[in-house]
């Protein structure tokens, strides 16, 4: 009896969990507003000032304002609106760049920017009233107070103090601080002294996190710098600002202090109701008055919630996402097999079919680059990656600490890397190998392009123009491409062969490359770059190591590394943001290898301190083309992200630079058609029967005639998937009017959708056309309009109701001859719905059946022991 | 020296344990050189070369290990642990005690199922010796003892989550998880069962329990192996003594004699293996808390350990030594209840 008593409880207990999946697989869209999106964690703060990682400013961007955001472009695809290179306002309403300095400005300023202030922006707590610019010049000057080690401040002190961090052996520190922005009742100005400071560069900085806008009041009451609003406190002061310099952990991340508190007063679109670094969960709330309103211009909805689990197992979020639990979910790309469902038969991206209810954006570039980097200078003391001395000369068992110093040496391991290979079997294909560190998805990239050697004629010689590229913004060009290297063992054994005039060839060498613990694509790269190396010269040796992170980022400040892959995330998209630690003789990287080429650091500033995009443009164009002469590093490949998403979400797209989406862009649902009386045929008469359709369809939302598609699906005898077989789209006002012939098969259809309406292009071209073959249509679709075929793949069983009307109609003169085919169909019909409901059954009962037989073998053994 | 006295003692035993405990973990570290120890503040490529030298100065990472040392217990002392960095800033201490209460709900769960089965089956096991119910008990329990812990989680996870949808990962649903965030909802211990109760949202400790149902069995799959082999060891031993020959031959009846007489004496050892066994889960069971999305104290320990978080190593060093502390104390006491000849001398 107790027993009994347990199981039911425990069986009650778990009903209304086993109720809520039931209603995910009858496609109501779960918490239509409130968003869960199922990742890996990573923010550390909620400070802008503070936030250097992606995943804070995922948070971050949500929360707070900045003066100007990236521009969006509606109607290019989901994967391109995002733009890198354009603009829009938000708190500042206009603004004037790169104008000659302020007369107020401090001598050294070069020029001054200046922002109109919008009026009326409220702040997420009421009692600090409203945006002034005197906050704006707060914020920013608090950034530059703070400067926290291996932050972001060096991003706004190169541009306006031509520094990388404060320097308060300056006692003019202070001041320089408080001149760098000013403020007054309607405008703030930035005087940069950074000479011809690309404005490009200064508005992508502007357009950040980091450059967040909160209250002086509202800061300075919770414990950060007191700014402006406080001159009784003496804030313009080396002593109080080294007070606020550099803290061990922000005020805005442990507030009231010791209690690791996270608060914040931002006056963006959504406020922090909680970040939980523990437990793995943020979540942000609709800001009711937030001064764009709501919904965001141009979208149907909005989002009232939404909260982030960081779940690092996959096996749990995977079935997080297909429950339905997550409408957001990363996927690793180890795991891409598990979600694509045709996998098998190696599709292209446009023919990958995935789960019912989830959609994929795949191809998506980041900004991201790995390379493989040549130490010039080995260091040699306690060096164990080096094999044996002596260090000063060729020898089989070691090399010496100059042996990448010939570009011999660097360009014959260039070409013996196998790129193709390496990206297709660890990225799967989802990756490109650039030619130089100015990556796709950076300023400027269409300008500068790239061949490998199917474009090379002859081999190594680039070819001659016309080049079909876009032409310079100044309409010169274009440029000739920058080449690159590509796999070729040969030409490597030529070049180890003349490098050092034939001695290493002669004498062979050895040494180590390391890679961090758990990176597989570095140790693939490195393992892969042996095998090569090695079938060229018996004499040639090459040891592969794993190191912990924390031993590898120790080698490399002690130069030790000899050959080393790491990679690069942008700060900024601007090309002077991947030149500058690559080639810069004190960057990053160049500074670890030891390179430095007087040419190429002029060169490098003069990208930085040119204002004119064609001047820059060239530029850059020429630092690629020393980069592969050079061969300082090679790169090796940038990663193609995907985004997956439930297919109720709508109104998601892509921006590189983008730490993560902007909610206040993204609604659940679709659009619906207008609901019509219903009348009872049965859907399966649709089969090969010709049919009028006369109808007219409006976007539920706006009210308003919609454009779109109808779309005929067939289901399959499980009921649980469907296939578009065929589409036919409608004009620009939504009309259509025609006479079609479903597919033999066709059992629904469904119309238009989630949020994107077909624009004017497609209608034109597409209007009255049927397409019947499915695969036939979703490449056109594809050509004229990513997003429309991204949400025709929803897998939503819609209401048979219109269709219903138009065939009362338009089938009676057949209606006999239909009748007999219908009855046939009908008790076809029947037999499959009856082989459905069995097939669903089983496999309930199949899983209850387990779940029932192990409770069952559990008393089973409990009573066995008792007997 | 009274029952009192004796708990004072080891008490204060506690604190030269735990210096010793931090002790050995700040000589370990010395094998890491401070740019090893700054990747903790470093998360990916440095993006300036100096970048690095910055964090070691601020943070004294060459300092010698007597400097650094003094830094930190000076800082301890006055109840400061240190700032998690792995856990986004937050003090070690904050850390600590929100990570706590989930392991703890975990383990207050979990214990009493793992010990009581444990016994149950191992008594079965010993009365039964070598007959058909001893075997499967022991081939059951050896299984449940062999079954790498992530596997058995993720079998649970895809019948009863991803095929049934009975229960979910996490600790949570989101709707309850958005109340229990909301300022209205007061989570005076965290742990979540009792914090539905205390607010009077009983569906919250409901929510709570359904979550907590999956981890807690497999707990217990893992963990009752152990218990079941040392009772079912223990009960042989003392089955085959004088006295439970004595007490047959007095003609008292076979449950009398198991129950009153045997059972106790063979479960002194298990209480010293559910002492262990205890403090064990509470500071570890990093991959049940991985797989179920259940976090809790192990997995911030385990983060920690992985990116050379020192501050907040040392604080998790401190309470799995003020644990197994306690943990000792408590089962030396039990031994003194179960087994009146064992008296403090």
């Amino acid at each position: 009896m107790k027993r009994a008593v347990g199981l039911l409880v425990l069986l009650v207990l778990m009903l209304p969990a086993q109720v809520s999946i039931q209603n995910v697989a009858a496609q109501e869209i779960p918490r239509p507003k409130d968003l869960v999106v199922a990742s890996i964690w990573g923010p550390e703060t909620v400070d802008p000032a503070w936030c250097y990682d992606t995943a804070s400013a995922e948070v971050i961007q949500n929360i707070y304002d900045t003066l100007i955001r990236f521009a969006v472009n509606r109607s290019l695809p989901p994967e391109k609106q995002g733009l890198t290179d354009k603009f829009e306002p938000c708190l500042a309403t206009e603004w004037v760049i790169a104008a000659p300095p302020h007369p107020d400005a401090p001598p050294y300023t070069n020029s001054t920017y200046y922002f109109k202030i919008r009026e009326g922006v409220k702040w997420h707590d009421s009692k600090y009233g409203t945006v002034k610019p005197s906050d704006v010049e707060y914020s920013f000057e608090r950034w530059m107070v703070l400067d926290r080690s291996g932050g972001p401040t060096w991003m706004i002190y190169e541009p306006l103090l031509e520094a990388h961090g404060a320097d308060w052996s300056d006692p003019e520190w202070p001041e320089k601080i408080d001149h760098a922005v000013e403020s007054n009742a309607t405008h703030v100005w930035f005087n940069l002294k950074a000479p011809n400071y690309p404005p490009m560069i200064f508005m992508q900085i502007l357009a950040q996190s980091w450059a967040s806008v909160m209250p002086n009041e509202w800061a300075y009451e919770h414990g950060c710098w007191p700014g402006e609003a406080h001159p009784e406190e003496n804030p313009y002061t080396n002593e109080t600002m080294t007070k606020y310099y550099d803290p061990e952990v922000s005020p805005l991340d442990d507030w009231p202090p010791g209690t690791g508190g996270r608060i914040e007063c931002g006056s963006g679109p959504y406020k922090l109701a909680v970040l939980d670094s523990i437990e793995h969960i943020w979540k942000i709330e609709r800001f009711p008055d937030y001064w764009k309103g709501w919904p965001a211009p141009g979208c149907e909805g909005y989002l009232e919630t939404v909260t982030f689990y960081g779940i690092d197992e996959w096996g749990t979020r995977k079935t997080m996402f297909l429950a339905g639990d997550a409408d957001f979910c990363y996927v690793p790309r180890a795991h891409l097999p598990e979600l694509v469902t045709n996998w098998e038969e190696k599709p292209s991206w446009e023919e990958e079919e995935y789960p019912a209810g989830i959609r994929c954006f795949p191809g998506l570039p980041t900004l991201i680059e790995s390379n493989l980097f040549f130490n010039f200078k080995i260091e040699t003391a306690g060096n164990k990656y080096i094999g044996d001395p002596p260090y000063d000369e060729l020898h089989e068992s070691g090399i010496p600490s100059w042996f990448f110093s010939d570009v011999n040496v660097r360009k014959a391991f260039a070409y013996a890397f196998d790129y193709d290979t390496y990206i297709k079997d660890v990225f799967l294909g989802e990756a490109k190998q650039p030619a130089t560190p100015h990556v796709e998805g950076l300023a400027y990239d269409k300008y500068i392009w790239d061949v490998g050697k199917s474009d090379l004629n002859p081999p190594d010689t680039v070819l001659p123009p016309p080049y079909d590229q876009p032409l310079l913004p100044n309409g010169s060009g274009p440029l000739p491409p920058v080449p690159k290297y590509y796999h070729d063992l040969e030409k490597a054994e030529n070049y180890f062969k003349a490098a050092y005039d034939g001695e290493l060839w002669e004498k062979g060498f050895t040494f180590s490359i390391l890679y961090n613990t758990g990176n597989e694509a570095r140790e693939t790269a490195a393992r892969m770059l042996k095998e090569a190396v090695e079938s060229l010269n018996p004499k040639f040796h090459i040891n592969v190591i794993e190191v912990d992170w924390p031993t590898y980022l120790n080698e490399l400040v002690a130069k030790r590394l000899t050959l080393f892959i790491i990679g690069w995330l942008a700060d900024y998209p601007d090309p002077h943001n991947w030149y500058y630690p690559y080639m810069y003789s004190e960057g990053t990287f160049a500074y670890f290898q030891s390179y430095g080429d007087p040419e190429v650091d002029e060169l490098v500033l003069q990208g930085v301190r040119e204002t004119d995009d064609n001047k820059r443009i060239e530029i850059y164009w020429k630092l690629g083309n020393k980069y592969f002469e050079d061969v300082p590093s090679v790169p090796l490949y940038q990663d193609a992200g995907r985004h997956w998403e439930r297919t109720w979400v709508a109104g998601w797209y892509y921006n590189p630079i983008y730490p993560g989406p902007y909610f206040y862009h993204l609604w659940k649902g679709w659009y619906t058609p207008t609901p019509t009386a219903p009348l009872k045929i049965k859907a399966s008469i649709l089969h090969g029967s010709s049919i009028r359709l006369s109808s007219e369809f409006f976007n539920p939302a706006t009210k308003k005639p919609a454009s779109g598609f109808i779309v005929f699906v067939q289901k399959s005898l499980d009921n649980k998937t469907w296939t578009n077989v065929g589409a036919l789209i409608t004009d620009k006002d939504g009309r259509v009017d025609i006479s079609i012939t479903p597919p033999l098969g066709t059992t629904y259809y469904r119309l238009n959708f989630t949020g994107y309406k077909a624009p004017t292009p497609v209608s034109d071209e597409l209007t009255g056309t049927v397409l019947l073959n499915a695969k036939y249509y979703e490449k056109w679709i594809e050509k004229a309009q990513r997003n429309l075929l991204s949400q025709i793949v929803s897998p939503v069983k819609v209401e048979t109701k219109i269709l219903e009307d138009i065939l009362s109609s338009a089938l009676s003169p057949i209606r006999e001859d239909v009748d007999a085919l219908s009855d046939k169909v009908t008790s076809l019909t029947s037999e499959v719905e009856k082989l459905q409901g069995t097939i669903s059954s089983q496999s309930n009962m199949l899983y209850a059946s387990i779940g029932i037989a192990i409770i069952a073998i559990i008393i089973a053994l409990v009573a066995i022991v008792k007997k | 020296m009274g029952m009192k006295a004796y708990i004072v003692r080891r008490v204060l035993l506690f604190i030269p344990t735990l210096l010793g405990v931090t002790l050995l973990i700040f000589a370990i570290l010395q094998f890491f050189t401070p740019e090893e120890r700054a990747s903790a503040y470093i998360r990916g490529t440095p993006k300036n070369p100096d970048v690095i030298y910055r964090v070691i100065e601020k943070y004294h990472l060459d300092a010698p290990l007597h400097i650094q040392y003094y830094f930190w217990i000076t800082r301890v002392l006055s109840g400061d642990l240190g700032i998690a960095k792995s856990a986004g800033n937050i003090p070690v201490s904050v850390a600590l005690l929100k990570g706590i209460p989930a392991t703890f709900e975990l383990v207050i769960f979990s214990i009493p199922s793992i010990i009581f089965l444990g016994i149950y089956l191992g008594i079965k096991s010993a009365v039964n010796r070598d007959k058909a119910s001893d075997h499967i008990i022991r081939i059951f329990s050896i299984i449940g003892w062999s079954l790498p812990t992530f596997w058995s989680a993720l079998i649970l996870i895809s019948i009863f989550y991803g095929g049934l949808g009975w229960v979910s990962a996490g600790r949570l649903s989101n709707e309850a998880y958005g109340v229990v965030t909301s300022p209205n909802f007061i989570r005076y211990t965290r742990i979540n069962t009792i914090d539905g109760i205390l607010n009077g949202q009983l569906w919250i400790t409901i929510d709570a329990l359904k979550h907590i149902v999956l981890p807690v069995i497999n707990l217990t799959i893992i963990s009752v192996a152990l218990i079941v082999r040392v009772m079912r060891s223990s009960m042989l031993e003392e089955l085959s003594k004088g006295y439970i020959l004595t007490a047959k031959a007095k003609g008292l009846s076979n449950d009398v004699v198991i129950n009153k007489h045997a059972k106790r004496n063979a479960l002194i050892p298990v209480v010293t293996i559910s002492g262990v066994l205890t403090a064990g889960l509470l500071t570890g069971v990093v991959i049940t808390e991985t797989v179920f999305n259940y976090k809790g104290i192990g997995y911030f320990a385990a983060h920690a350990a992985l990116q050379m978080d020192i501050p907040s190593v040392l604080g998790f060093a401190l309470f799995v030594g003020l644990v197994y502390s306690v943990a000792n104390l408590i089962v030396d006491i039990t031994y003194a209840y179960i087994d009146p000849r064992i008296r403090v001398e």
